[in-house]
């Protein structure tokens, strides 16, 4: 009898002390411990979503149209506009939020511009134009040191 | 990771995200689920088992600990791993595995105490090393009543927690198709399949106590009873003939179901030919060696090295039935018009040499968990 009561006694401590650690570190926050669950026991809750996931949904995202930038960057808009370039400015500049006031970056290094026009199974030269001897193509320099990235093409 | 296209239309984004270590894992936990069964075999139905009972609960230990480790080197953050023990929660397939493998390791461990009370009171007064009899003394909570009444009470306490056990056992096993279900390609997406993997799981227990009852009657200089490894290698014997068989008619039935995946054929015939070579004459091979084993038994002759050859080839096909699955779903791509190829790298995280360090985990641990219960009388290893 008194040996299966100190078994149950050392047994319940085990589970307060899992308990404690499990509401302890939830306690903390999501900056301490990323990906905890919001509910316990329920279905609600971001669970499974990454920790960069959250921070980017805490995030305030401000999109705004092309209208909203050929505003200033009139020329710009005007030249983008005759090409296939035409799509989102946001595409490649990132969101506008509060852009006059805050300046907005790009990536110019050559594996953003290889992020679309790689060639790779499914993407095909009549969608996009797909750089098959990317390896070599104009090797060890930027793409935008001969192309414009507003209107990529050579006329 | 080492993808290269073989055939076919492939999406652009397929990759082989699960290697060889997540084969282990579901491996490991179908030997679990075996192990367990036969326990609870000579707890409930079989009583010639009883002998066994012992070995069976400390050799389960060191499998389910060593559960973890394929998660804790696939993950690229450590932490992750232990997070699926710390965050019950139900939204999530893989995380309701935290709470069914706390309840197993709760579970195996209460039983391991009830099991050794008596053990571990005797040795607590009669140990001579005195770290071993600290040990046990802390082990016995300071009761030291092994009285009749007493070690009835024990033997009621671990029925049920075979039970409850037994339960968390079969759940665990349910990781085993998770990996091919989620990928829901159609050669894994059936019905059909956890049954089949709770059988091959089975099978693989049984031969891994098989192995484990030839080693340490060996080690600690016990008689091997025949009608033990009969019983043992018939049990085996049924479950590897329900998971080979149900497994076989899947694939043939893809096969024959051409219009459905082509992929499955093509892959069957190339990339997967080996381990399914090895699934189906391994089976063969091992149904008829635990068949001969136990007519042999019968007669009360033990024939040492079809036990062990019998035991190893349903260890090795079981192993190539996990990899089938988890690594045959993948190289199909979604498309059902082509595959992949996967080659796991020697080196690394992932690598052959890693996967082969998990598998021998157990069988590190082993040693030192019969060293602390051993499963037989001391005295008789020290007269070997």
């Amino acid at each position: 009898m008194k040996h299966v009561r100190r078994a149950l006694v050392v047994f319940i401590n085990i589970l307060i002390i899992l308990i404690v650690v499990i509401f302890g570190i939830k306690g903390l926050g999501e900056e301490v411990y990323p990906a905890i669950a919001d509910k316990l026991f329920g279905v609600e809750g971001i669970y499974g979503t990454s920790g960069e996931q959250k921070e980017i949904i805490k995030k305030p995202v401000h999109a705004e149209g092309r209208e909203y930038c050929s505003k200033c960057h009139e020329e710009i808009y005007r030249k983008s506009d005759q090409g296939k370039h035409n799509f989102d400015c946001q595409t490649c500049h990132g969101a506008a939020s509060d852009h006059p006031k805050m300046r907005l970056k790009v990536d110019s290094s050559r594996e953003f511009c290889l992020g679309c026009h790689k060639a790779t199974i499914g993407r095909d030269n009549e969608t996009i134009r797909v750089l098959h001897n990317w390896e070599n193509h104009g090797k060890d320099r930027v793409c935008t040191a001969c192309h414009d990235p507003h209107h990529p093409w050579f006329d | 990771m080492t993808t290269t296209v073989v055939e076919g239309f492939v999406y652009p984004n397929h990759e082989v995200f699960w290697g060889v270590l997540i084969v282990i894992y579901p491996y490991f936990v179908s030997i679990i689920t075996g192990m367990v069964t036969v326990y609870a075999i000579a707890e409930f139905w079989r009583k010639e088992l009883k002998d066994i009972e012992k070995l069976v609960v400390i050799s389960s230990l060191p499998f389910v600990l060593s559960a973890l480790l394929p998660l804790l080197l696939d993950l690229g953050q450590p932490q992750r791993a232990f997070e699926i023990y710390l965050t019950p929660n139900f939204s999530s397939v893989m995380a309701v595995f935290g709470i069914v493998y706390l309840t197993e390791l709760f579970t195996l461990l209460g039983e391991m105490w009830f099991l050794f009370r008596v053990d571990i009171v005797r040795m607590a007064q009669t140990e001579s090393n005195k770290l071993l009899r600290l040990l046990y003394r802390i082990l016995t909570l300071g009761v030291y009543d092994i009285s009749e009444k007493a070690i009835k009470l024990d033997k009621k306490i671990i029925k049920i927690l075979t039970g409850i056990e037994l339960i968390a056992a079969w759940c665990l096993s349910y990781v085993s198709f998770l990996f091919g279900v989620v990928k829901s390609n159609p050669w894994w997406n059936t019905t059909i399949l956890p049954v089949s993997f709770v059988f091959g799981g089975l099978a693989a227990g049984g031969a891994m106590v098989l192995l484990l009852y030839l080693a340490f009657t060996r080690a600690y200089g016990i008689e091997r009873k025949p009608n033990i490894i009969s019983t043992v290698a018939n049990y085996a014997f049924y479950f590897m003939l329900a998971a080979f068989a149900l497994e076989t008619i899947n694939t043939i039935l893809y096969a024959y179901k051409e219009d459905i995946a082509w992929a499955v054929i093509k892959l069957a015939s190339t990339e997967l030919a080996v381990p399914l070579a090895i699934q189906v004459i391994g089976s063969l091979e091992a149904l008829l060696f635990l068949k001969y084993v136990c007519y042999r038994c019968n007669l009360g002759k033990i024939d040492t090295p079809f036990i062990a050859i019998a035991s190893v080839t349903i260890l090795v096909v079981v192993f190539a039935m996990r990899w089938n699955m988890v690594i045959g779903a993948q190289l199909i791509d979604y498309s059902l018009r082509g595959f992949v190829s996967y080659t796991p790298p020697l080196w690394g995280r992932e690598g052959l040499i890693a996967a082969l360090g998990v598998l021998v985990a157990p069988f590190i641990m082993l040693p030192v968990v019969a060293y602390i219960f051993p499963p037989y009388e001391r005295k008789l290893r020290a007269g070997l």
